[in-house]
């Protein structure tokens, strides 16, 4: 059924990942991967710093910003 | 009972096409259309949804037969079933509230959606607008949010709580930010992606964090343009042991978050008291409780009220307080002491020098603080000092807009020889020389009758009660 709400893509993927056995495999690979991003690549970031990116206009949810559009 | 036509929609209820609200003058009218009508009379029949609204958990609904509104199934052609619901004193907005009013709010929405579910139905959408405060309780008002749950489908509002729930509330349980300035420009809540980038690395390490902030911006980024996945997602059946656990995580976060600022400057502000003699404190009570006594006001907004200890006091007399603060932590604490002292006080975090405007779509769907008035009785005491020398507002200014938001006033004008008004000054330059008891009077001539004026003892200070004119 279609929602007049928009249930965002990243909301609708988090339920489906915590919604069966594979979800948990694809969930501490993709955290794994985020902490080695974290750690080894991005440095510590600090909130300035990424307040600034998104000042830039860094993209936040393209589902968002499509359904609002439409 | 006979609706007037043409229907006044109420501003903020369009999004769902299967339900809205209609006001009738006093009265407010709910609709529903298509499959939401009988879906809706059934859940007004169960007795799982007859013990929430016992429990005070939603609004009072009431079913309307179609002769009982014949002006309503006639002017909405596709009209299934009508309801009534009682009237709020006042409407309030999520960006208005303290975190400890934000998480209240969403403890009762996650309830709400828990006991649905537990009896086959689910809460459709999750915005903290569909969660009112009557006084001190939070109380759920969209009736039409309420519908069967279509096996598989889990709880696809998860989105939409984050946005106008979790994310306020972590980032400032965790970034230390308060939230209330972003959620007014945000209207459809806090982007997770924003809100990542916010939260310091030792917040998203925290496994609530994570999973709502983290993984869900991650989640959108790698699969926002991957149509195929998206559809993949939305077809596949959410088990319903992952629904109640989804939502009994969320209750379980919401819960343990830490409230960390517990004391500001202001909120230690009326127990320290130590530019109050005990005659001083004792007369402004008593002027207070006199005045108040003798209005008997149906609602009265305590402007700049610290952490409420007039507003406590009104509201033995008044019906209904709304209890008005710039400092977050100042309304905190209220919230709590009303909670458990004063049901009829609702607090509002809001600073008076820029007040809530009409927002929202058309300027309309969210009312400004003037628009919600006027009420019977406005206190502003201790008030015009911050108005007029920190915030630079010529008290002619001053005088017409209390005018515009209260039929009569409770003031106390400080003057500059007063220790608060010589602390303000000792940052900044004294350009105030228009700043004075006879300037204040002249000024309030051209609104307010002075009443009664009392200088308060041990002070230089003095309390007018004022009437406006006409």
């Amino acid at each position: 059924m279609l929602l007049y709400i928009d249930a965002g893509t990243g909301g609708m993927m988090v339920q489906v990942l915590f919604s069966g056995a594979l979800g948990f495999v694809v969930f501490f690979k993709l955290a794994a991967k985020r902490i080695a991003d974290v750690l080894f690549r991005r440095g510590r970031t600090t909130a300035s710093e990424d307040a600034t990116a998104v000042a830039d206009g860094d993209s936040a949810d393209p589902a968002s910003d499509i359904s609002r559009a439409a | 009972m006979v609706v007037s036509t043409p229907l006044a929609f109420e501003p903020s209820s369009f999004r769902d096409p299967s339900s809205g609200v209609v006001l009738d003058g006093d009265r407010v009218l709910r609709y529903a259309v298509g499959e939401a009508g009988p879906a809706l009379a059934g859940v007004l029949a169960a007795p799982w949804f007859s013990a929430l609204i016992a429990e005070e958990k939603v609004e009072r609904t009431t079913p309307l037969a179609r002769e009982d509104a014949p002006g309503l199934y006639r002017a909405l052609p596709g009209i299934t079933a009508a309801f009534e619901h009682p009237r709020l004193p006042f409407i309030s907005y999520p960006y208005e509230w303290s975190f400890e009013m934000l998480r209240a709010a969403a403890l009762l929405q996650l309830e709400l959606v828990e006991a649905s579910f537990a009896n086959g139905h689910m809460v459709k959408d999750a915005t903290s607008y569909n969660v009112q405060f009557r006084g001190a309780r939070p109380t759920f008002i969209d009736f039409g949010s309420f519908e069967p749950y279509a096996a598989g489908e889990g709880w696809r509002a998860y989105g939409q709580f984050c946005r106008l729930f979790l994310n306020p509330l972590y980032l400032q349980a965790y970034g230390g930010v308060p939230f209330q300035p972003w959620l007014r420009s945000a209207i459809d809540g806090l982007d997770t992606e924003v809100v990542r980038r916010l939260l310091p690395l030792r917040a998203k390490l925290r496994p609530s964090v994570f999973v709502d902030v983290v993984l869900q911006s991650m989640l959108t980024r790698r699969f926002a343009a991957n149509e195929q996945a998206l559809r993949s997602a939305r077809e596949r059946a959410i088990p319903d042991t992952a629904v109640r656990g989804m939502v009994s995580r969320a209750r379980k976060t919401v819960e343990k978050l830490p409230r960390r600022k517990r004391r500001s400057a202001w909120s230690g502000y009326e127990d320290d008291r130590a530019h109050y003699s005990p005659a001083a404190v004792a007369f402004r009570e008593r002027f207070v409780a006199e005045v108040v006594d003798r209005a008997r006001p149906s609602m009265l907004w305590d402007l700049g009220c610290n952490t409420g200890r007039f507003s406590l006091l009104a509201a033995k007399t008044a019906q209904h307080v709304v209890a008005i603060d710039g400092d977050e932590a100042s309304i905190d604490l209220l919230f709590e002491r009303a909670r458990e002292a004063a049901p009829n006080v609702h607090p509002l975090v809001m600073d008076l020098l820029n007040p809530s405007p009409n927002q929202g779509w058309a300027q309309a769907e969210r009312q400004g603080l003037a628009e919600r008035g006027p009420a019977d009785v406005v206190l502003a005491l201790a008030l015009v000092h911050h108005i007029a020398i920190s915030g630079n507002v010529p008290l002619p200014r001053f005088a017409a807009w209390l005018a515009s938001v209260g039929r009569s006033a409770i003031v106390e004008f400080v003057p500059k020889a007063d220790p608060m008004v010589q602390r303000l000054l000792l940052t900044r330059k004294d350009v105030y020389g228009g700043y004075t008891i006879e300037a204040f009077e002249s000024a309030l001539a051209e609104h307010w009758i002075i009443a009664e004026r009392a200088a308060v003892p041990d002070t230089s200070r003095v309390l007018y009660h004022l009437e406006r004119h006409g």
